[in-house]
């Protein structure tokens, strides 16, 4: 049972494999709201 | 020998001489016959005598076969098992019978032997025709001896000892015919019932062959291979058990009808903790006595073998048996504590060996050692729900508790591995598809100039056509050094108006301190939209620099559809969950299965698991 479950867990994660490569996805991109500047940047900068 | 006085008839020539008579038979519970006929690697044999003798422990026959090329062998027979045996001569000297010891090896016909049972034998009676006389019987100190393959037994009754080489044969293999019906042999295994020499209880002898009945009231071990009843030992009544499986009861089990015939508690003891187990004692009259043993709700089903497995010494002790590797698990001394019931020989509540046992799931190898015999047996782990389908026993049987030696995993690793595999082979090939197929395509580039100005007036760069499916990478790689910029951006559709607004930080800080040269974020930035419709675009951005700097150099670089290998990573991280959860269940079971091994880590604790 639990095998079945991977395999269609498996064909599945290649199915949303293909689409995200096919949008474009990434995880590392940006989402559409915009970060306040300055909020952390006198701590960061030397 | 003539099976109607009892004389024993010695022929010369065509002379007969009669050496006096020779003790009956003991009825036991052998399918064989005289006149059987059988057949053996394409050879047609027939039954033609046998002898029958007695050791400490209980009674065997050797049946003297003739084939039909003149040659002849013995089968010997003890508890159901056979060994097919030719009279073979060895160049090889041979020690004298009380220099032998168990485990010693012995080379005959070159071929090299184990020493696997001392036995001081009598032969009490005989029947057919044989090439030697019995009379009213013989001392036969006998060697048996066993390999990986074959079977061996030195006969020292003579003045020269004969040896016998052969394999362990089954009695199916050998094609039969003419054996006992089972009518008669049903007839002359029914119940016997006796009662105890000691308090008159009741008692039953089921299965043919019982040489000791333990009486369950008194304690009483009795001998019964004859009508004298004779007292062996007793035992304390107080550690009275109650078996799961009632002595009597009939069951169908792995293609066989057996009975219920014996009960015996043993246990080992080490650390101080003492370990118990049960063994029932089962009787077929097709396959002669088996065993089943209960711990801790594990069920084994086990026969003995007169094939002694092969030791191979690779870091850890294991055998070869039939092909296969054995792993030792452990290595204890274990001791009878309780009986019930009858068994094949005479046995006593206190009798211990020394019980070595090798695994490979599911099956068991198990060799009994005491200072006259090794003893090997085979089992294979039988799930509770088979031997309560098998027995009906009248409660239910126990649940499992911890993992058995021989349990065999539910967690098979390799099919995991092998789909995993296949799945990254799938996702490569996709991968490879996109990158082959993506666009890749610069759609815009532009060199910018962001100065204190660029916060209070944003640039707008000319605009770009997206086509396509995919994303948008935005590129900014600037001249920073020691400073910082912040990007207000936003992607406008022109037709649409849509809008996609982020920030970016961009900064890069170098130096030399007293551990020499450091460096702290990038003047490069990349930032990926996902899934940006087809259009025309521009590019809105506002920048934000520190007070007192001058002009910041920007080359700002648009791509459409940029393959994202972060998604194939993320897809084989995926993909390996459910192998490495497989794995570590399967590693888990294993950790637990060997933590009751000799070879538990010293922190091993009992944890159980159904």
């Amino acid at each position: 049972m639990f095998f079945k479950t991977y395999l269609v867990s498996g064909l599945l994660a290649l199915g949303l494999f293909s689409y995200a490569q096919y949008q474009g996805w990434s995880m590392w991109g940006v989402d559409e709201s915009k970060p306040q500047p300055g909020s952390t940047r006198s701590a960061y900068h030397k | 020998m003539c099976e109607f006085c009892k004389s024993t008839l010695i022929r010369h020539d065509l002379d007969l001489e009669n050496l006096g008579k020779m003790a009956e038979l003991l009825d036991d519970a052998s399918p064989l016959q005289l006149g059987a006929e059988g057949i053996y690697k394409g050879s047609r044999f027939a039954l033609i005598g046998r002898i029958q003798l007695r050791y400490a422990q209980g009674l065997w026959n050797e049946w003297y076969l003739l084939f039909d090329n003149q040659k002849s062998a013995w089968l010997s027979e003890a508890s159901g098992n056979y060994v097919l045996t030719f009279l073979a001569v060895v160049a090889e000297p041979l020690p004298a019978f009380d220099a032998i010891k168990i485990g010693q090896p012995i080379v005959l016909l070159g071929e090299s032997f184990e020493v696997t049972n001392l036995e001081s034998a009598t032969c009490i009676s005989g029947e057919g025709e044989l090439p030697f006389k019995v009379g009213a019987g013989y001392a036969a100190p006998v060697v048996d001896l066993a390999n990986a393959k074959n079977f061996a037994s030195i006969d020292y009754s003579d003045t020269v000892p004969m040896v016998f080489i052969g394999e362990q044969v089954a009695l199916g293999d050998l094609r039969m015919t003419g054996l006992r019906k089972r009518e008669d042999m049903a007839g002359k295994a029914q119940l016997k019932t006796f009662n105890c020499p000691s308090c008159a209880a009741p008692l039953t002898i089921r299965a043919k062959g019982t040489e000791s009945v333990a009486c369950g009231s008194c304690g009483s071990v009795i001998d019964v291979a004859n009508d004298n009843y004779k007292i062996l030992s007793r035992y304390n009544t107080q550690l009275a058990h109650t078996p799961l499986l009632l002595l009597g009861t009939h069951g169908h089990l792995h293609g066989a009808d057996y009975d219920v015939v014996g009960y015996l508690r043993r246990q080992t003891k080490v650390d101080g903790v003492v370990y118990p187990w049960s063994e029932y004692l089962l009787y077929s009259e097709q396959e002669g006595f088996h065993w089943l043993t209960e711990y801790q709700g594990h069920w084994n089903f086990s026969k003995t073998t007169n094939r002694t497995p092969k030791k191979r010494f690779t870091g850890k002790l294991n055998v070869d048996y039939l092909g296969t590797t054995y792993e030792h698990f452990q290595t204890a001394k274990a001791s009878v504590t309780y009986v019930l019931g009858e068994f094949y020989w005479r046995i006593k509540v206190g009798e211990s060996a020394t019980v070595e046992d090798y695994v490979s799931p599911p099956f068991i190898l198990s060799a009994e050692k005491t200072a006259n015999e090794t003893v090997w047996s085979i089992g294979e782990y039988v799930v509770p729900d088979e031997i309560e389908a098998a027995f009906k026993p009248p409660q239910p049987l126990p649940a499992r508790v911890g993992v058995a030696a021989n349990q065999p995993s539910p967690w098979v690793v390799s099919p995991y591995w092998k789909a995993f595999g296949a799945f990254v082979l799938a996702a490569l090939i996709i991968h490879i598809g996109f990158l082959v197929t993506a666009q890749q395509r610069r759609v815009h580039h532009q060199y910018l100039v962001l100065d204190q100005a660029s916060h209070t007036h944003s640039i707008t760069s000319e605009p770009f056509v997206v086509s396509g499916t995919g994303n948008l990478v935005i590129n900014n790689q600037t001249n920073l050094s020691n400073n910082w910029v912040y990007l207000d951006m936003q992607l406008v559709d022109r037709d649409t108006g849509r809008q996609y607004q982020f920030g970016r930080e961009i900064s890069y800080y170098s130096g030399w301190d007293s551990d020499g040269s450091w460096s702290e974020g990038n003047a490069h930035d990349e930032v990926v939209l996902s899934a940006v419709p087809p259009g025309t675009y521009v590019l809105e951005i506002e920048a934000e620099i520190p007070a007192g700097t001058g002009e910041i150099f920007d080359h700002l670089e648009v791509i459409r559809d940029q393959p994202v290998w972060a998604n194939f990573f993320l897809a084989l991280f995926a993909l390996s969950i459910f192998p490495l959860i497989a794995w570590w269940r399967r590693t888990s079971f294993e950790a637990q299965r060997w933590s009751e091994s000799d070879y538990a880590p010293e922190d091993s604790d009992d944890d159980s698991e159904d």
